[in-house]
């Protein structure tokens, strides 16, 4: 296996930051774009439409300044880590907003992917092994019928049945509200259970497309030469498995998981709206309708820069685990 | 060894997770409120020596109407549709993104605006009178009152708050400074003086929360979130827990007497039907006003449910552009207007939750000045609607759309997206506008880009909501004055997007604008009101009521129905444990 040259490296990493500045201009750009002055929609919605109130508040914004000079103050202000001000949540920081949700996405995001990465490959692997099986019917009949239900139905019935009408989850919050949680432990266990529902909702309806992908997968390397002749020699199944089969099935598995980590801070917006989840999902959406073109601004320019940077990861990773790929 | 190696790493990640999530609870700590005291008498208020003030609700009858009851304790749960963004900013003075009904449960005016009497009624001031010209304005300070840390209140902090909205104009959304030369304290009394004439000045005052100047003189008031919030109202701040809940403690030195329970819960939601769920579910007492419509009828048929329905300060209809050309003739206005069934609205689109729009523009919160004349004018009559079209001259074509010279009425109609229920609304008005003959061509536009619309005169008919402050004449000048509007492409100057223009009205608008006679106004508001009935402005669907859900009975009781039943600080402090 070659070792990753510094040339390499260098090449990836001005691909990505060419990419990142692109989506960062796009992310300038698109909420311009929209139609509707934010200055004019605050002044209609609580100053009687004074042309004079909407003036005072471009003015504050700074949208008063040329397109340019915006452009070049938003790329100079993320430089410097300045991701500017929310406009509808004036003078609230936009990086103060990003941080006081991102964790929560985070947290529900992270661990259900990992859950449902994880969960996919071990019922793929079994289902391919048992190929014909009942096993194998049953895992691949319901992953077909799962991949069909709309997610905000999953959650909707999640919180419907084993919330509202069984009450053993709770509806909705990352925390019960009011209660008093004495020490660390208590608050992680009420966090904990408060993210059951969310997780197991996200975790159903992305686990399907996963296990199919891991079952093909292991059926595929199955079928090549160096399994059979593997099988040949006599060497026990379960090293087949391990040492040959499962390390090449799980390599376009672990594009998908790379990718689906890079768009975790993307948030999940039903999950946020069905279970009244804090995140980041629902302050994009907000943000969008609201025309507060830096929490829009900064919102995708955290996820551009975390795909982007997820990407750079795997590329630097790909070569390591997949000797196939060129380094050049 | 694995499994213990492996739940040791997924501990260490949830730990890392928990860190980064912040969940050491909330972001402000207790404020201190002054140690216990005797409840407090009635306010001392007393009728305003202006003939054109209101009465102020005065006796302890109005205060504590429930007194009967005598338990104390517990806690109020309130839900409440409340992003976690809108809790990094605190300040009163902020005009959006803030948690408004939290800020007004903590801070108060000088005087209230009742939403359901539309009376102002003392609060941080127990009177205030005029001088001869009405240009001097004098409140008299409410002695009683003191800050959550304990500082007694006094003029020199509303004088303290005039000079922060003066200093950023952003700040001070209906432009007060505009009349005002000076605000000065001098006593026990507060004086502001204009630079002319000004009656409204009171109704006005009633959105200007007071801050205790010993804490923001030393701040940058325009970028000062005001983390820990200090107010007079009658529960005090205490925590914030990310996304979930803010927890306020009752004032026991509220200058209106302590409130009966000891805490207010106020549990977030991240939109309405989960404020609704938590509702029906008994998690909550009540909610700042937020219900999924089509709940209502499941929510009252629950035991203890209530529902209180008042009128509030916008309305919701759909603009005109008077400027189209087919739009400009009063028949086809007319016309439509009777065409849309505006009961069955209502109830299918409300659920019965909200109260008209009148044809005459001013909702029943302001009381006297309301024209009933106009206000029942407008009936549907789909026949008497086709027959006024036809009298002017409009044919039906082959398509069943009405022509005259050859032009068709066929009209663009822009509504919200993302709003199901503007959208199904949209969709009957729509079909009544069909049946008449006027074929409409629907359009969707976020709320600002309908904003943008409505304001450069890009639209034939809008389906939006108005808001105005509680002032009868800013509401009709705002809206119909021609001053108020500009040339289809320009940008309004004010609320004006009909793109109305009346000579009448303006000449009408102009008188009361000087007028200090109480009658004399009356008169100049009613026959407003008729000119905008006759004149088929806009096309009315409903007022943006509050329509606010509580339990009375189950877990606590003592709501009075003499106010809207959450958000007045009268009603919360009346509000006791059941038993």
């Amino acid at each position: 296996m070659k070792g990753i040259t510094v040339k390499y490296v260098c090449k990836r990493f001005i691909s990505a930051l060419f990419t990142l500045w692109v989506a960062l201009t796009f992310n300038f750009l698109l909420p311009r774009m929209m139609g509707g002055d934010p200055a004019e929609y605050l002044a209609s919605q609580s100053a009687l439409g004074s042309a004079e109130y909407a003036q005072q508040v471009r003015e504050q914004f700074g949208l008063d300044k040329s397109i340019f000079e915006q452009y070049a103050r938003y790329l100079g202000g993320l430089f410097q880590g300045d991701l500017g001000v929310s406009y509808t949540n004036f003078p609230i920081p936009v990086s103060d907003i990003i941080t006081q949700a991102i964790p929560w996405t985070l947290l529900v995001v992270i661990i259900s992917t990992l859950l449902s990465f994880l969960i996919a490959w071990i019922i793929g692997t079994l289902a391919a092994l048992k190929k014909g099986s009942w096993f194998d019917n049953l895992a691949v009949g319901t992953s077909f019928y799962i991949q069909s239900i709309p997610y905000f139905w999953v959650g909707m019935l999640l919180v419907m049945g084993l919330g509202y009408y069984l009450g053993w989850f709770p509806m909705g919050h990352a925390m019960t509200p009011g209660a008093e949680l004495g020490n660390f432990w208590a608050k992680a266990g009420n966090i904990a259970y408060h993210a059951c529902l969310p997780v197991l909702s996200l975790v159903i309806v992305s686990l399907a497309g996963r296990m199919i992908m891991m079952r093909s997968n292991i059926l595929q390397v199955f079928s090549e030469d160096y399994i059979v002749l593997a099988q040949a020699k006599g060497l026990r199944r379960s090293k087949i498995l391990t040492k040959y089969a499962l390390r090449n099935a799980l390599l376009p598995s672990f594009t998908g998981l790379m990718l689906s980590l890079g768009q975790a801070v993307g948030g999940a917006i039903a999950t946020e709206i069905i279970f009244s989840y804090p995140g980041i999902g629902l302050t994009i959406m907000n943000a969008i309708l609201s025309h507060d073109y830096p929490l829009v601004q900064g919102c995708f320019a955290i996820i551009a820069l975390s795909v982007v940077a997820i990407n750079f990861l795997a590329d630097l990773i790909y070569p390591l685990i997949d000797p196939r790929v060129s380094l050049d | 060894m694995k499994k213990r190696k492996l739940s040791a790493l997924l501990a260490l990640v949830l730990a890392l997770l928990l860190a980064l999530s912040g969940c050491s609870g909330g972001t402000g700590g207790s404020s201190s409120a002054s140690s216990k005291a005797d409840a407090p008498e009635s306010s001392k208020a007393e009728a305003p020596v202006s003939s054109k003030a209101e009465e102020p609700a005065s006796s302890a009858e109005e205060s504590e109407p429930e007194a009967q009851g005598t338990a104390t304790g517990g806690t109020l749960r309130m839900g409440a549709y409340v992003l976690d963004t809108q809790m990094s900013n605190k300040s009163p003075f902020a005009t959006s993104g803030t948690f408004t009904d939290m800020l007004d449960i903590l801070y108060e005016p000088l005087f209230t605006f009742n939403e359901k009497k539309g009376e102002l009624e003392p609060a941080l001031a127990t009177e205030y009178s005029w001088n001869d010209g009405f240009t001097e304005l004098t409140f008299t300070i409410n002695p009683d009152v003191k800050w959550h840390d304990g500082t007694a209140f006094s003029a020199e902090d509303v004088a303290c708050t005039m000079q922060i909205l003066k200093d950023v104009p952003t700040f001070d959304q209906y432009a007060l400074w505009d009349k005002l030369s000076d605000v000065k304290a001098d006593g026990d009394k507060v004086v502001f003086t204009c630079s002319q004439p000004f009656t409204a000045l009171p109704r006005y005052l009633t959105k200007v929360k007071i801050v205790p100047k010993h804490i923001w003189e030393n701040e940058d008031a325009e970028n000062f979130i005001n983390e820990t919030p200090v107010g007079t109202g009658p529960f005090a701040w205490d925590k914030y827990t990310v996304g979930t809940s803010v927890e306020l403690t009752a004032f026991k030195d509220y200058w209106n007497g302590a409130p009966k329970v000891d805490k207010m819960l106020i549990v977030l939601y991240n939109t309405s039907p989960n404020t609704t769920l938590g509702l029906l579910n008994g998690e909550i007492d009540c909610t700042t006003g937020t219900i999924a419509m089509s709940s209502i009828p499941e929510f009252t048929s629950k035991e203890f449910a209530q529902m209180d329905i008042y009128a509030g300060l916008g309305n919701f209809s759909v603009l005109i552009n008077h400027e189209n050309e087919l739009l400009s003739d009063v028949a086809v206005r007319k016309a439509m207007a009777m065409a849309i069934n505006q009961p069955e609205l209502i109830s299918r689109g409300e659920y019965n939750g909200v109260l008209p729009t009148s044809i005459g523009w001013l909702p029943d919160l302001f009381g006297d000045y309301v024209s009933e004349e106009a206000k029942n004018s407008l009936a549907f009559d789909l026949e008497a609607a086709q027959k006024v079209l036809e009298d002017a001259g409009y044919t039906k074509g082959d398509d069943g759309i009405y022509q005259k010279d050859g032009k068709r009425l066929s009209f663009t109609y822009h509504n919200a997206s993302g709003a199901p229920a503007q959208q199904m609304e949209a969709g009957m008005i729509q079909q009544w506008l069909l049946n008449l003959g006027v074929e409409i061509i629907p359009k969707l536009a976020t709320w600002p880009e309908l904003t943008s619309l409505a304001q450069t005169g890009k639209y034939d008919l809008l389906q939006m909501g108005i808001n105005f402050p509680p002032d009868p004449y800013a509401a009709l000048n705002s809206c119909f004055n021609s001053s108020m509007t500009a040339p289809a492409g320009e940008s309004t100057p004010g609320l004006n997007y009909f793109r109305y223009r009346s000579d009448e009205m303006d000449g009408l608008l102009e008188q009361a604008s000087a007028e200090t006679d109480e009658e004399k106004l009356k008169d100049l508001y009613y026959q407003m009101q008729d000119l905008l009935a006759k004149d088929y402005v806009f096309l009315p669907m409903y007022n943006s009521s509050g329509h606010i859900p509580y339990y009375d009975g189950a877990a606590v009781t003592g709501w009075t129905d003499y106010e809207a039943s959450v958000k007045s600080n009268r009603n919360l402090i009346n509000v006791r444990p059941v038993g």
